[in-house]
């Protein structure tokens, strides 16, 4: 520590003196040979007095040759030096240092210029009019020159301290007015973004728009051309701002699409969507999975309900076979008692009831679980109605019912597995067999309305429709309520779900006694 | 005298079916299982297997893969599962023919008439000019005369020619205007459901159960046709 200090007080006085040193053997040097030129008039008095000087320097002038590279590298040494050992010890910064640099220089340059200002005014008092005595002189120039070389170090100082204690900046008055502008900036910019992210997107938007319309119309002012080009530049971003939203709303209603119609599987990421849409998307995505999670329960709960259905009709058949069976046996004794012959026609007829009804449950429960493998092939609905007309011509005309038909002008083709589809229009006309008023008329008509074929049967109902529609189709139910005849009460149910499954549509319309069944189905081509 | 085996673990149907079987003049053994079953058809000179396949010890399945491995006897199957897999596994497996429980008496009794009439009279027919065969469905166009199992069936004229052209295009689906148009040999314009009245009046007479043909089969939405071979 001591030793530093030591070694740094010798170099302060040792810069000088290498200084002054270089500058009297550089005078010398320049002064010996203008002595070699040939002389011009005097122009000093003192030429004399200088010359004797001169000339009692000359003995030494080899040494000179030898101090002039030994004084320049000891003054670079010592500065050297004094920059890496100046701030060794002490990093902290004392008053002097903390004075705005500015100040500082501004002084340090004033005393310099002072100083050189004096120096000159000193030599050429001197040259002019020689009154002085020269060692006043020196000893003023040198005066001058401590003065100047004391303040260069005193900013030399300084200035490594404040560069090593990593503060030039900050002790700069434009460092400080730069760092206090930028906080304030930064401030301000802070409280724009707060203020901006808080917006809701439509007021962001409209500020965007705000400013880049102001923009444009002070580029159109200043630029003519330029402002056209940069014009371009802003449709292309606003259009592509734009088109993100659109893309985001696409991605959406396809994930909404896709649940509508049931096989949603991948969850929508919100990464790729614009930040106001994540909310929705949030809600959209939870929707999804308690709708899936829904559908999976209910669909394995209907395929559970299906199968214990189908198990327990297996169960139900056996010992209905051999009931079927001995009914017919018994119905082909020779029996003379006219009471047990009726009962065992009441037998017969229910036991084939209770067939029928078994058939029907097992159809019904799979045809609603969807537990039906469907053969989708391209089939002419005029020609299946046709053929399911020839099929009940019989059942019609026992009622005494007129159908009237009226058929799509061409061929018109759906795409339907023709055995369940036929097994629906069954169905159909077998109820309207059971149902329709005798002697009334049925209408049976095919349109194709654009992309759709639409069925339409209308009969007139023998007996008093008191039940919704609705409710017909559900199963179990028939629109008599009181059970007496014949038939499951699961067609409508059949019927409707095997349309579904196929991927039409099934309506039923009631109107007083008009009972109307609208069958929609996509045209194929 | 044909040997018939029945096999099923309820008891009160093979009796049934025994009755029934005995009025028809057939020869019945009974079994509860897939092995007595097996048993039955290797001590007897059997005809003809009637097989339920849900069974205890032995199931259907396995009894009608031990059959098929040394016997081509018919075999119909008998079972109350009613799903078409069932009756597509039972028929791939060698069976056939497919009944499901609970059957008609009556339906029954025709399967297995024509199933053994098929197996006793396998190869006996000749080919002869005009007269056009389907499985057990013969049509002789120089008598005009239809057999079926072995009846003579009565159609009307038009239930003949409708059946004739069906038959000698066997296999080919014809669309009810295609029909009328070869029938007739006329433009169809109004046909409606004439030919499919017709189509339904035949099958009403040739087929055992009308509602599943085994020989004229509706394609429902295309046309009809008349099975090719069985």
């Amino acid at each position: 520590m001591n030793s530093r200090k030591i070694i740094n007080s010798i170099c302060y006085i040792l810069i000088p003196i290498f200084i002054t040193v270089l500058c009297i053997t550089l005078i010398f040097q320049i002064y010996t040979q203008k002595a070699n030129e040939p002389k011009e008039e005097m122009q000093s008095p003192y030429q004399e007095e200088a010359d004797k000087l001169i000339g009692s320097l000359l003995p030494y002038n080899d040494v000179m040759y030898v101090l002039i590279p030994i004084s320049t590298v000891g003054t670079i040494l010592c500065f050297i030096y004094l920059c890496s050992s100046i701030g060794k010890d002490n990093k902290e910064l004392n008053i002097f240092d903390k004075i705005f640099y500015e100040v500082i220089l501004g002084v340090v340059c004033f005393i310099v210029r002072i100083s050189t200002l004096g120096t000159i005014a000193i030599l050429e008092q001197y040259f002019a009019n020689g009154t002085p005595v020269l060692s006043l002189v020196l000893s003023l120039i040198i005066t001058c020159f401590l003065i100047m070389y004391i303040a260069i170090m005193l900013l030399l100082v300084t200035t490594i301290r404040r560069i090593k204690s990593k503060n030039f900046w900050n002790t700069t008055f434009i460092g400080r007015c730069a760092n206090w502008l930028w906080m304030m900036v930064k401030k301000l910019w802070n409280s724009i973004r707060t203020l901006f992210t808080n917006l809701s997107e439509s007021k962001k938007l409209f500020i965007y728009i705000a400013i880049f319309s102001l923009l444009e119309v002070l580029l159109a002012f200043m630029f003519k051309y330029v402002g056209v080009v940069l014009d371009i530049l802003l449709v292309v971003y606003f259009y592509n701002y734009l088109m993100e939203y659109v893309k985001s709303y696409k991605m959406i209603e396809s994930k909404l699409k896709a649940m509508y119609e049931g096989n949603d599987t991948v969850a929508l990421n919100s990464k790729f969507l614009k930040d106001e849409f994540k909310t929705s998307i949030n809600y959209i995505n939870d929707v999804s999975n308690g709708l899936k999670s829904a559908v999976q329960e209910s669909t394995k709960s209907e395929r559970l309900k299906a199968e214990l259905i189908t198990n327990v009709s297996h169960d139900i058949k056996t010992p209905l076979t051999s009931i079927i069976n001995y009914v017919d046996l018994l119905k082909k004794e020779d029996i003379h008692n006219i009471k047990a012959k009726e009962y065992i026609q009441i037998l017969d007829s229910k036991s084939q009831r209770l067939k029928k009804l078994t058939e029907d449950l097992v159809e019904a429960s799979k045809a609603s679980a969807g537990a039906i493998k469907l053969n989708l092939e391209k089939i002419d609905i005029n020609e299946l109605i046709k053929q399911a007309i020839g099929e009940y011509e019989d059942k019609f005309n026992e009622s005494e019912l007129k159908v009237y038909t009226l058929y799509a002008d061409d061929n018109v083709l759906i795409s339907a597995d023709s055995r369940y589809l036929y097994r629906v229009i069954e169905n159909l006309f077998s109820n309207i067999s059971k149902y329709a008023l005798e002697n009334s008329r049925v209408y049976v008509e095919i349109h194709k309305e654009y992309d759709k074929v639409i069925l339409v049967m209308k009969n007139v109902s023998k007996e008093k429709l008191n039940v919704p529609p609705d409710e017909l189709m559900q199963r179990f139910v028939r629109g008599d309520r009181s059970r007496n005849t014949d038939g499951s009460g699961l067609g409508l149910s059949i019927a409707q779900s095997l349309i579904e499954i196929q991927g039409g549509t099934f309506a039923i319309k009631i109107d007083g006694d008009l009972f109307k069944v609208q069958i929609e189905f996509p045209v194929q081509n | 005298m044909y040997n018939i085996v029945i096999c099923d673990d309820d008891k009160e149907i093979v009796k049934a079916i025994e009755i029934y079987l005995n009025k028809e003049g057939y020869n019945v053994l009974k079994t509860y299982n897939g092995v007595e079953c097996l048993k039955a058809v290797k001590e007897n000179k059997v005809h003809l297997v009637l097989l339920d396949i849900m069974m205890p010890i032995k199931d259907g399945i396995e009894t009608i893969k031990e059959i098929r491995k040394n016997y081509a006897i018919p075999i119909i199957m008998l079972s109350a599962k009613s799903e078409d897999e069932d009756k597509i596994m039972g028929l791939n497996l060698g069976a056939d023919d497919y009944i499901t429980k609970p059957f008609n008496p009556l339906e029954l009794i025709a399967r297995v008439k024509s199933a053994l009439r098929r197996y006793t009279t396998f190869g006996e027919y000749k080919e002869e000019k005009n007269v056009y065969r389907t499985g057990e469905l013969v049509i002789d166009d120089n008598l005009k005369k239809i057999i079926v199992d072995g009846n003579e069936i009565k159609l009307t004229p038009t239930e003949y020619k409708i059946l004739l052209f069906l038959t000698k295009n066997k296999g080919v689906v014809y669309s009810i205007k295609q029909i009328y148009e070869n029938i007739w040999e006329d433009e169809c314009y109004e046909a409606d459901n004439i030919i499919a009245v017709h189509i339904r009046h035949i099958r009403e007479k040739i087929e055992i159960n009308p509602k599943e043909p085994r020989y004229l089969k509706v394609i429902w939405g295309i046309g009809y046709k008349v099975e090719s071979e069985e």
